[in-house]
């Protein structure tokens, strides 16, 4: 039988049968400032909340762990209010980055192995509920993408042998419906949730749609997405 | 195996948890920093190589693991020392 993982963003789930099938690996695409870091953050923030139990490994490979649980917190997500029981991990690797460039040996890593590594030796130690990779064009950045297809066909597998619902995020340009930089990420991922940002006069207006979730009947229409103290929730037509 | 090479080796294990094979260049650039490098440590020196990788621990994945790391750490130089 198939589970399901919530959005948490009111009216969404409905508009997806009953969420996200768990196991999945989902793109999260959109331009800067279309909320993609905080929004996954806030699923995963979620689920452990009300679950009352599980595991959040959040990768980030930019933003700064300090930096990015400081920009939570200072919307309502503090890591340490989480219930007993739950864990949410975030691992700073743009610090190793930094680290390794200071070694003088940044060109001779593998950067995919030496990330995917680790997670799958923790996921044989402790069950990962949520996978969260942020972000995958960071990933380009620093990993030689020679083959990406192969290499991103293999990166999505083993996200996937977690047994985690998995949240890769990836960066795009502004009216965009690219959802990666190698045109394969959306084909390779079981969904996508797409990030819009459109200007309305002297407004800015964030939109949200799911352009493919596998396994789900749902509806690819764009709906404003809000967020204030209450969470985030959608507008419906 | 002496008992320096012992304790670098136990503290690479450890690491590689975290992030694989670089743990030996993290530990080879924290030696770098307090000009350690190519030298067997005393147990002051190992304990002071200890803080400093516990402070990265922290920025990396928070204070829970970093003290873990460092727990056992000083517990196994402590032990090995005292012996």
């Amino acid at each position: 039988m198939v589970e399901y993982l919530k959005t948490y963003v009111e009216g969404l789930d409905e508009k997806i049968e009953h969420g996200i099938p768990k196991g999945h690996v989902v793109l999260v695409s959109g331009p800067t400032g279309s909320m993609k870091s905080t929004l996954t953050y806030y699923m995963a923030y979620k689920y452990l909340q009300n679950m009352k139990k599980g595991n959040v490994v959040y990768v980030s490979l930019e933003q700064s762990r300090e930096s990015l649980i400081r920009q939570m917190v200072s919307i309502g997500m503090d890591i340490e209010k989480l219930p007993k029981g739950t864990e949410f991990n975030v691992f700073d690797w743009g610090l190793v980055r930094k680290m390794v460039k200071e070694s003088g040996t940044y060109e001779n890593v593998d950067w995919i192995k030496a990330i995917e590594t680790p997670i799958r030796e923790y996921a044989k130690e402790k069950k990962i509920d949520i996978l969260i990779l942020d972000s995958l064009q960071a990933l380009y950045a620093i990993a030689e993408m020679e083959n990406p297809r192969n290499q991103l066909f293999f990166l999505f597998e083993t996200m996937r042998e977690l047994g985690a619902t998995s949240f890769i995020i990836s960066e795009t340009t502004y009216n965009s419906m690219k959802f990666g930089s190698y045109d394969v990420e959306g084909f390779l991922a079981d969904g996508i949730i797409h990030l819009s940002m459109e200007r309305v006069g002297r407004t800015l207006g964030r939109y949200i749609s799911v352009i493919k979730m596998r396994g789900i009947k749902h509806s690819t229409d764009y709906y404003p997405l809000l967020v204030d103290s209450r969470g985030f929730r959608i507008v419906s037509h | 195996m002496d008992l320096d090479a012992m304790i670098e080796i136990e503290l690479k294990k450890k690491l590689e948890k975290l992030i694989d094979g670089l743990s030996s260049t993290i530990v080879e650039l924290h030696k770098k920093r307090l000009g350690l490098s190519g030298k067997s440590l005393s147990k002051e020196e190992y304990i002071l190589l200890l803080k400093e990788i516990r402070e990265s621990i922290e920025r990396f994945a928070g204070s829970k693991v970093a003290d873990e790391i460092y727990t056992d750490m000083i517990n196994l130089v402590n032990k090995e020392y005292a012996g």
